[in-house]
Formats: structure tokens, sequence, C-alpha cells
């Protein structure tokens, strides 16, 4: 930061009641680009610079041209500027704070010295689409211009160590919610409330009132403040709410409205919404219209009304309807010299009561006439300025020229600020977005838009309105009939009448387009397009707008076409010779203003499922994974160690006893007179001759033959069953049950309890010990409680329901009690294990003491088209039933050919290299014919098996499977098909 | 603050400022009843019902009694009512028979309280059904969701003078569920 | 974010929902053709008109069949499948035909 503080020119400041919003008594200091200025407090960054005299706020995109404020209202890039923490952020509404550190972008150099200013000169080298067709010849030079573009393109830098602060989101309800509180906004605010509406008021700006701040109605200009009154009667209505700072960034369907303000995001749903949010002004299109100093008529009035400064020493207006007529008569008032007023309207000051009023105030008042070029100087920091204006009158239609010609020869005028205003363009884009089409009437240059849905209405300028009465009008109009919408009343049409609305002047002037022969008459500030950029891209054969848009870039930039869409419309249907209506604006898509990332992922939601005895795996070590939002044990102990802790917990279960928390797989409680009737018909088995204390497994196909999930069926009672379900398909499973009997109309209860009941698996030679040690009150022997057996009783004081399931292939007993009880039958367990060396396992080792027993497990080793006969499941296929899901299916696929078949293999001790989940399976020609779904280190075994897909001819026990390793010599790992199970093939271990 | 998981503690408070107070009512007795037997099976043992579903009725000593569906009711033993509420669930046959089937509402759910004027506001922080007192009344319930789980939001039935909003949530979302609620209503501190 | 309603529940966003799949009629399985079963099976009639498809209310586990324009994405109706499925389904399916449909 420079030693030198610039000196602080009171000139540029004006007295109360200008500048409502600064506060004289607090000033504040910070600095631009190294410079420390001085502003108050209230001021924007942009205000603060312009009351001392600066306007050079920016570089544009492609010519690095000059910029300064446009629209002072956040509605123009220009004001881009980079801030410590944050790029892009718009100076003519972020407050100045003390010390801040303000700096330009997109510069080489400096911002006053931008090197890459010569781009401009080589502008005739870069004509609308150039990129599509430079950078590529010869072959292979796009990798050295692509560095360089890149360093050039995008604006502001981005500081990759930033931490972001804390942002939230909430919802917020509305019966009727108003965006926008100016006349319109807050006439329709209070008429809602008055219909006894609960009512929300979004505003951009920090305070109610929007253009009643700082827009002249009228000659007098006293309207307004008559207006102000509103504002007061929108704050002590207890049933109106108000968000300043607050945007309303889309429209989504049923009024479901994103508001940013602050670090929230509010997500508004309001029964009907009034959109009072305005319109865009619009800029004249000539030569140099992008020089700073060079503003929007609205831009100087906020300048002035809000901040208290003048846009400069002499000014001169350019209009084309009455309301720059009346920001003329605001410079006036706060003392700008007001060097002339040209109106493109060819109506003279006999006709026009404002223009005789500003000649009565002897401004010099040109009608008919243009600026064709703005004359570029240098101000008093030797920064580009507009210093001139040349102005020629418009030749009409009848002198058979094309629009926008002027006459050879004008009259230079000396200024250094120039006010523009062409009309105005609703806010289009939140209306667009909720369906509403956008028209222009080409011969009075109106805009309307239609086909919004009944729960959306505009008012004010927004629709159409610009005098001030009407505006109130019509918003109290739709403010009224919103709310009755809201409350399910009848609408009542009384002051609906369009005849209660005065007659306005027409605010749009039809062709403010000016092209000169030496071009840089900017339609697109953000892109720098000038008129022959878009006239080239439809005589390049682009005539949709969507691909002129697309082609040039217009209305791509930060602003997205704010003041570039009529323009572009104008030029395109003027040289495709169409109307701008036929021609349309392109889509309008969310967010209305720029969004931060910030805002959309603040305090996101991730749910997470976690068992009864989470923290006994914590206090073990367990090593997590995620099963859907389940957290799982995968194994416990040290990372660094892991196969070797997998290998040691399944040894532990194949040779003693081991403990897995199960309590994820699904629990479904079916009971009632239908119970049986229910079962057979979802899954593949038989259930009606299951007796009561016993377990069938469970097969469930989709409707078209495709395994959807597995698990096991136990029998409580006659009407009683207790169904398991894989852990991730549990959910799905729930779903088609209860689907299917909305249809069935069975009479059965089905009740997914998965968190009610905690599980656990003890498995191993010893855990019929451990089970007896830890006191329960069943005979375990295997007589009385044989494999597939199920019971109720007590274990270790809790009750209990117990299966003997054989999933890993060991002795095992799976216990479900009621999930508060988890922690203590989790260690109950463990000390009666205790002496037999019992020790917890996880979802791995599990994955592999089953993988030792060839079960497969859904969703690994399934696909989503996987039938029975695939997998060898043909035994699970109740064919005597009439009826279950996917059964005429399967028959149609079990009468096709097989197409692949999953078989069990083994690696040699030897293999060269380890295998790994999903290589292919090949044949000997080298086809693709399958892939490894599964495979482990066997402990029992001492090899590395698994099971994969292959052809059907290759599925024969003993025969070589060649899978692809491009480590492996040769590029093949060989593998040897086997049987499964590879590990106690008789069963006869857990069924004992 | 305890959760779900020391089913032995006595439950305990947060309490964020004057107008806000969140408890974790898990232990307290509660059980579902489903079924076409369930309304006569209920009025029997003295619960007064809901006419309509999403409704709830609030017995004098405590019981809240929920109607969540044509036939399903979830009945919460707060106050006197606990042990009243624990007889009818040690009444109920699991057979699967008569038309009456037990929830295990105890285990599957936990279960919360927030309590004070603010309340609909830190639910808006994590629910998209409006609660506020002119949109949800004190007997109203809503199955929703809440911070991205299912859940059901139920009125105080009138019973508390300032009011309060009981949330019930599957019990395995437990642990995240809390931390969302703390999250939500760290802002109201002190308010 | 769309609203639904939910014949139980009343209107409520529709990220409380699961969409269920068009509503269509099970042939007689024993009866259909192979082509016929796998029309049924792989075919949804996705109109562009009225479609009537069936929804999940997430939080209370209630099935329901929603009416909606697909053109302009418009529910036009919600109501219990008791309205359409009146009695109890029967397999293997009655000789005269198929499940009975109440014509709206």
């Amino acid at each position: 930061m420079s030693a030198a503080s610039s000196p602080f020119p009171h000139s540029l400041r004006l007295p109360p009641p200008w500048g409502r919003r600064v506060d004289r008594n607090c000033p504040v200091r910070f600095s631009f680009e190294g410079k420390t200025y001085a502003g108050f407090a209230g001021d924007t960054i942009a205000s603060a610079l312009i009351a001392d005299g600066r306007y050079l706020l920016s570089r544009s995109f492609k010519y690095h041209r000059a910029r300064g404020p446009l629209t002072l209202a956040g509605q123009d890039a220009n004001t881009l500027v980079q801030l410590p923490e944050e790029a892009n952020v718009l100076a003519d509404v972020s407050p100045i704070a003390e010390g801040l550190s303000v700096m330009g972008q997109n510069y080489s150099g400096s911002l006053d010295h931008d090197r890459d200013a010569i781009l401009g000169h080589f502008s005739r080298f870069m004509p609308v689409g150039f990129y599509y067709r430079a950078f590529f010849k010869p072959r292979g030079v796009w990798k050295y211009w692509e560095p360089f573009i890149r360093k050039k393109a995008g604006l502001g830098a981005l500081d990759l160590s930033f931490t972001p602060t804390y942002h939230d989101k909430a919802y917020l309800f509305a019966d009727t919610a108003v965006i926008g509180s100016g006349p319109a906004g807050l006439s329709a605010a209070i008429a809602a409330a008055d219909a006894g509406a609960r009512v929300l008021v979004v505003e951009q700006e920090p305070e109610l009132g929007g253009s009643l701040h700082w827009a002249r109605f009228g000659l007098e200009g006293k309207s307004a403040e008559e207006a102000r009154d509103l504002i007061t009667r929108v704050q002590r209505r207890p049933n109106i709410r108000v968000l300043t700072n607050a945007v309303c960034n889309a429209w989504f369907a049923d009024n479901y409205l994103p508001i940013v303000s602050g670090n929230r995001l509010y997500k508004v749903r309001a029964k009907t919404c009034v959109m009072a949010a305005g319109a865009f002004e619009q800029p004249v299109i000539f030569r140099n219209n992008d020089l700073p100093g060079i503003m929007l008529a609205s831009a100087a009035q906020r300048l002035m009304r809000l901040y208290g400064v003048r846009p400069g020493k002499r000014a001169v207006v350019l209009t084309g309807h009455d309301a720059g007529c009346l920001a003329a008569l605001d410079l006036l008032e706060a003392g700008v010299e007001v060097a002339a007023v040209a109106d493109m309207r060819a109506e003279s000051p006999d006709t026009l009561p404002l223009l005789a009023a500003l000649k009565a105030k002897n401004v010099r008042v040109f009608s008919g006439t243009t600026v064709f070029e703005a004359l570029p100087g240098k101000d008093r920091d030797g920064n580009p300025r507009v210093v001139g204006v040349d102005l020629r009158r418009i030749l009409g239609a009848a002198d058979g020229l094309e629009r926008g010609a002027v006459e050879a020869r004008g009259e230079t005028i000396e200024c250094d600020t120039l006010l523009m205003s062409a009309g105005y363009m609703p806010a289009w884009q939140l209306p667009c977005q909720a369906g509403g089409k956008l028209s222009y009437h080409d011969a009075t240059a109106r805009f309307s838009i239609s086909g919004l849905p009944d729960i959306l209405t505009l008012a004010g300028s927004a629709n159409g309105y610009f005098s001030l009465s009407n505006i109130l009008r019509d918003g109290e109009r739709a403010g009224r009939q919103a709310a009755l919408r809201a409350l399910g009343k009848a609408a009542d049409t009384e002051i609906y009448a369009a005849s209660a609305y005065e007659t306005e002047a027409p605010v749009n002037f039809p062709w403010p387009i000016f092209p000169h022969p030496q071009g840089k008459e900017f339609v697109d500030f953000d892109e720098d397009l000038q008129i022959r950029d878009i006239v080239n891209a439809v005589r390049c054969g682009y005539r949709d707008i969507q691909l002129v848009k697309r082609f040039s870039t217009v209305g791509m930039g930060p602003l997205q076409g704010r003041q570039s869409a009529l323009p572009a419309a104008r030029l395109v249907a003027e040289a495709s010779g169409r109307s701008v209506s036929e021609t349309g604006v392109t889509t309008a898509r969310p967010p209305f203003m720029p969004e931060k990332l910030a805002h959309v992922a603040g305090r996101m939601f991730s749910p997470l499922r976690e068992s009864a005895m989470r923290r006994r795996h914590e206090e073990a070590g367990a090593q997590w994974l995620m099963a859907g939002t389940w957290r799982r044990p995968a194994y416990y102990g040290d990372p660094a160690r892991r196969d070797a802790l997998i290998q040691e917990e399944a040894r532990a279960v194949r040779e003693r006893v081991g403990l897995i928390d199960v309590s994820t797989l699904g629990g479904l409680e079916i009971r009632g007179p239908d119970a049986v009737e229910l079962l057979d018909r979802l899954y593949t088995f038989s259930f009606a001759k299951l007796p009561v204390g016993r377990s069938r497994y469970a097969l469930m196909l989709a409707e078209d033959g495709v395994i959807m999930d597995d698990g096991v069926c136990c029998r409580l009672g006659e009407q009683h069953f207790y169904v398991t379900a894989t852990t991730s398909g549990v959910d799905r499973v729930w779903r088609a049950m209860t689907k299917w009997n909305a249809q069935w109309r069975l009479d059965a209860d089905i009740a997914n309890v998965t968190s009610a009941w905690a599980a656990v698996n003890l498995a191993g030679p010893k855990s019929r010990e451990v089970l007896a040690r830890a006191g329960v009150n069943i005979e375990l022997s295997g007589s009385a409680f044989p494999y597939l057996g199920v019971q109720t009783g007590v274990v270790a004081g809790i009750s209990a329901r117990l299966m003997r399931v054989g999933f890993v292939g060991e002795l095992g007993y799976e216990i479900h009690v009621p999930s508060r009880y988890g922690e203590a039958l989790w260690d109950a367990l463990m000390k009666a294990g205790a002496e037999f060396g019992i020790r917890p396992f996880g979802v791995e080792t599990q994955r592999l003491l089953r993988l030792e027993k060839g079960h497969i497990i859904i969703g690994q080793d399934t696909d989503g088209m996987t039938h029975p006969a695939e997998v060898g499941m043909e035994w699970a296929l109740g064919r005597k039933k009439p009826f279950f899901v996917g059964k005429r299916s399967v028959e149609i696929l079990e009468a096709q050919a097989p197409q692949r078949k999953l078989v069990g293999f083994v690696l040699p001790k030897d293999a060269p290299r380890k295998a790994l989940e999903g290589q292919l399976i090949l044949d000997d020609t080298g086809n693709i014919t399958g892939a490894i779904t599964s495979l482990g280190d066997s402990v029992a075994l001492g090899q590395t098996i698994g099971l994969a897909w292959c052809a059907p001819s290759q599925g024969k026990v003993g025969a070589l499977l060649p899978i692809r390793c491009e480590e492996a010599p040769g590029g093949r790992l060989l593998a040897t098909v086997a049987a499964t199970p590879f590990y106690d093939p008789q069963n006869l271990r857990q069924e004992v | 603050m305890n959760t779900f998981f020391h089913a032995a503690a006595p439950k305990e408070a947060a309490r964020f400022s004057s107008a806000l107070t969140l408890e974790d009512l898990t232990n307290v007795p509660r059980v579902g009843i489903r079924g076409k037997a369930a309304a006569d099976y209920l009025k029997t043992a003295g619960f007064a019902l809901p006419e309509t579903a999403n409704r709830l009725c609030r017995a004098e000593t405590g019981a809240l009694t929920l109607r969540l569906s044509a036939s399903e009711y979830l009945l919460l033993g707060l106050d006197a009512d606990g042990a009243r509420v624990q007889a009818l669930e040690a009444s109920l046959p699991n057979t699967g028979e008569g038309g009456l089937y037990a929830l295990p509402r105890r285990d599957s759910h936990v279960w919360f309280r927030i309590s004070g004027a603010r309340r609909h506001e830190a639910m808006a922080k994590l629910c998209g059904v409006d609660l506020s007192p002119g949109a949800f009344a004190r007997d109203a319930l809503a199955q929703t969701s809440v911070a991205a789980v299912s859940a059901i939001v139920a009125g105080d039935g009138g019973g508390e003078c300032v009011g309060a909003f009981h949330l019930l949530v599957d019990s395995a979302f437990a642990a995240y569920f809390q931390a969302s609620l703390l999250d939500a209503l760290t802002e109201f501190h002190g308010c | 974010m769309k609203l639904m309603p939910c014949p139980l529940n009343g209107l409520r966003n529709i990220t409380e929902f699961t969409y269920g799949g068009e509503v269509s009629v099970m042939p007689n399985p024993d009866a259909a053709t192979d082509a016929e079963w796998a029309d049924y099976v792989f075919n949804k009639t996705n109109p562009a008109g009225v479609v009537r498809e069936w929804w999940l209310h997430n939080a209370s586990g209630y099935w329901f069949i929603a009416e909606r324009d697909a053109v302009t994405d418009c529910v036009l109706k919600t109501f219990d499948p008791g309205e359409l499925f009146t009695a109890r389904a029967e397999f293997p399916v009655a000789a005269e035909g198929q499940q009975k449909e109440k014509t709206v």
C-alpha cells in the first residue's frame, strides 16, 4: 500500500438530504489498488471512489478497455473488483470498511496501466467466434496457446488457502411472498397483509423502498416522499416479515424460492408470489458507450440520492423517454451543469412538457438527436474518461435509410459525464423460469409477459407500468389478488379494471442502436461485443438466438444479458428479417445474482446410521466402512496390518469363536392371516410348510426374474414371520412388499423393524459353549436346537430371538435383542467368550469366511441382470407354487441358452501376481467372457480363492480360467475352476 | 446430553435459552399398535382416539395418542402415564393374530422434545413443513423429513404451557440426528 | 421444488416421496405369451397425457396413486390404491380374466 493518500475533494460530495445512506459523521478509510481513499459509513466501494473523482474500476474481458460503473445497482460487471478473501465482488453494492484493501482484476501490470489494453487495437483480428477457428493450425500449436489463454481468461484470483465461514440454510413459509420493495412491492405487501395473509417481503438492497429513494416521479419530484410513507406502514404490520439484503435467486416449482441473505440460504415456500422486482434500464448503443463516466440515468440518480455524490461537473443526458429528462432535472437540482439533453424522440419541447421545463432552465435541448460517438480523453489522474460527445440528428425511416442512420455532421459538446437511457426491460428472469413467455410488440416497443402460473403475479414496472400512481395501483391489485388466492378465498375484481389505470407514454425508444464505421459500439459490456459481432453471427448462419448466444457469447457474462438481451434481439431480428418477439431472448436460468457455493453447500445433511454397539466397536479399534448410510466395522486394529488382521480374525472364527455385529441386516416382521400367502408370492421358496421354530433361505426376485435380495425367513408362529434381508437391500425389499400388497390387499402386516433389533452372529466351534456361559434358558444341544432352528429365549438376562445360520460356515448363533440392550448383549458375550479366546470380527472378515463357503453377496457377485440359473440357484425356486414374483420371467429365461455362469476358482499357491476383484476373465481367443466378483486369501485353504463370471463352456471344475492381468507373464494369470463350497464342502461344521 | 445408547441414564435437558430447551425422552415408555382391531383395543383400555389421521389426543394424565394412519397409533407414555403405556404394551399379543399388531417403538425410535417459544424457528432449520402456530395446531402431527431423515413431528396436545414439539426418529440415526439438532439450535443460545 | 398432494399427509415437498413406476395391470402370467409378458415387464405406455403412477410417502410408508398430466407436470388427482384395487388378488388368476380394475 502506497504512503500517498488522495486529497478529499469535497466538490463532488453533496450536502444532506442528498446521500441518505451515508453517515457523514463516520469517515472510513480504505485502499484501492494500493492508494488510500476516504469515504463514509454507508458508501459502497464505487460510490466512495467516484466521490474522489475516480471512475476506472475494471478492465473489460476481451479488449481490456477501461470501465466504470454503469448501473450502480449491481446489475453490470464493470465494477468487479478483488477483495482479499473474495474475487469478483461487485463494487457498486459492496460497502467499504475501515482498512479494507480492494484491488482491480484482469490486468497485466496495473489497473491504470494495463499492458493488455493493447489487445483493443487488435480487435480486427478477433472477430466474433474467432477462437473457434484460430489457435489450431498448424497442428499441435494449441498446446502453446493454451497456457497463454488460460492466463488471460478469467477475471479475479482465487485464494486456495481460504477457509469458508459457517453458512447455513433454513426453511421459511409465507402465504404471499413479495419480491421487491419498491412502490409496487410495498403497496402489494400492504394490500396482502390487509387481506389477512402472512406476507414475506424480499428486498435486495439494505433498506425498503427501492426506487422511491432515488427516482424522480414527475416534474415536481415530490410524489416519492408521500409514497415513502408506505415503508413505515409495512414495518408496522405484524403480519409482514421483511428480509433486506436478500436476493431471490430463482423460481422453482410451486413457488419454491431460494433467498440468499448474508450467510444463509432461505428455502421459501410461498402459496402465492408477487414479483415486483422492477425493470432494467437500457443503454443506448453508440461508439465508445463504455467509457468511464458514461452511466445509466438511474445510476446517476442513485449516486446522488443514496450516496450524496455528484457524478461529475458537466453532464450530457441522452434519453428516449421522460425518465431521462427527470434525471436531468435531478442533476440540475444537485448543482451539476447540464450541457445538453439529447432526446432521441422526434417530438419537440412544444409537445413534451419535460423538455420545455428543461429549456426553461436554460438547458440546451436537442430533439430527434443521439450521441453518435463518445469522445475519449483523460481524467485528472490520467485515466480514460469521456470528455465530450458528438451529437447527431437521427435520420427517419421516411428518408429511406437503415434504422440507426444519423446525419453526416453534428455538434460536439464537452462533458465529463454522460447519462443514457433508452427505456426499460422488465425483470424477466424469474417470471420466465416460472414458465412465463416474454413478448415484445415491435411497433410500440412494449414488453409483456404472459403464461404465468396462477400462483404468481407481476406488479409495477415488471408488469409494464411506469407512472407512480399506476405502479401503486398495480401493486395493490397484485397484493390483494395474491393474498385472496393464498387464503383460498374468491378473488374480487372491482379494483382491477383496466380503466382504473391512467394512460402512460411509451418508455422504450424502438431503435437506440447507432452503428459507427469504426465500431466499438458495445452491445454486451461483459463480453466486449459490438454491433458487427452480433450481425456477423447471423451472417455466419446462426439465426436462432440460442445459437447466436453460444457462438458470440452475448449474454454469457457475469450479468447474463441484463443490458444486452434487448439490443441483441433487435439486431438479430433485423438481420434475419423477423420481429423481436419471433427472435426472442435466451432461456433464463438460475441463479439470478451470483451465488456462492458456500450457500448451496452450507450445512448439508449427510444422514449416518450406526448400531447400538457402536461405542464398543470404537473402543475395540474398529476401522470403518460405509454400507449405504450405515457405518460398520470392516476389521479391528491398525490399518497398517489390515490383511494380517483379517486373517487373524478369520482364523479365530474357524478355530475358536468370533463375534460380529449384524444389526444392519434388515428385519421385517410379517404377521397376519395372509402372512404365508404374502411370503410365498414375494419369495421364490414355499413357506407354507415351514414349521414354527424353523428358518429357510429366502430369495427374492424382481418381476423380470433378476435376483433382487436374499435373507433368512424365520417362522415364529402360525401367522408370524421374522425375515432378514441384506443391509443395503432391506429398504428396497420393504418398499416392494408394501407396494405389492397395496395391489394384492392381503390381510398381512408388514413392519420394517431393522433398527428395533440389535443383532450379533456368534460363530465358531466354541460358540455353543460361549452362549451357555453367557447364560441362556434354551437347550443348546444339536438335537434340541438344530441347524436352521429358531427359538425365543433369554440370553444373559435379555429376551432374545436366536437362530442357527450358516453364512460363515461354522457352528453359529444369530442373536437378536431389542436394540436398547445391544451393548449389554455384546458385553455379556465378550465376557463369556474371554476364556475361549473370543474375538470381534468385521465385515471384511465375514466376506472372506462366506467366500470360503461359496456364498454369493447380492450386488457384489450379482448384477442387474443375474437370474437364478446363472448362479446355480435353481434349487431355490418353488415351482409348484401358482405364483411368485419373477416366476414367469425365470421360465422364459431358463428356456434361453445360458449366457454366462458364476464359478468358484482358486489361484495356484505360487501364482506370480495377486489378482484383483474386477479383473476380466478371457476365453482362449482373448475375448472377454466375465470378471472376478469376489476374491480372498483363504486361511483354511492357504490359497487365494474367488468367484467369477465366465462363459458356460469355461465352467467345468478343474478347467483353467484365464484372468487378464497386465503385470503377469503373457498378460494372463491362470486360475483353476473349483467346486464350491471351497471349505467344508459337506457343511458338517455349521450343522453340528 | 444423554442419548439413546445410555439406556439407563436419566434424561437431561439442554437449555439453550429461556425460549428453547431440548430434552431426550428416549427412556419414556411408548408403543405402536396397528391393525383392524387396534382402535377398539385402545378404546377398551381407556384411551381417547383422534378422529382422523395425523392428529393426536392428550389424556389428562399425560399420555399422547398419535394417529398415524387409518389403523395405526403410537402411544407416548408421558408424565403419569408411563406405567399405563408399559402395561398396554405388555398386554398386546405378538402372535400376529387378532388383527392387532404391536410395533416396537421403544427400540426402533429415539425421542426428543423441543420446548419454548422459538421452537418452530429452530425447526425451520431442519424441516420443510410449516410448523408455525398458525399452520400447525397443538394437536397436529406430521410424518415428514427432518434433517433429511424420516421423522414424526407432533404437537404437545396443549399440555405444556409454553408449547413443545415431540420428535421421533429411527434409532439408528440417533447420534447423527442429535448432532444435527444441536447444530441447528446453536444460534438460539442465549436469545 | 414441486409439491405433491398426499391423500394421507397433505401437500408436501416432492423429496418426501419415492416414485414407484407406472400403474400397470399384470396379465395372467399363466396365459400370456412370452411377448405379452415381456411387454408387461419392460414396456411402459408413457403417454404425452395423463399418466397414472405409484408414489410412496417415505416417512409414513403410505403408497398411493397419482394421476399426472405428463405434459404440464400437473398432478391432477391422488387417491388410495384401494379405490383401484378393490378385491384381494388371487393366484392362480381366475379363469375369466385379469384382476378386476375399476374403470374411472
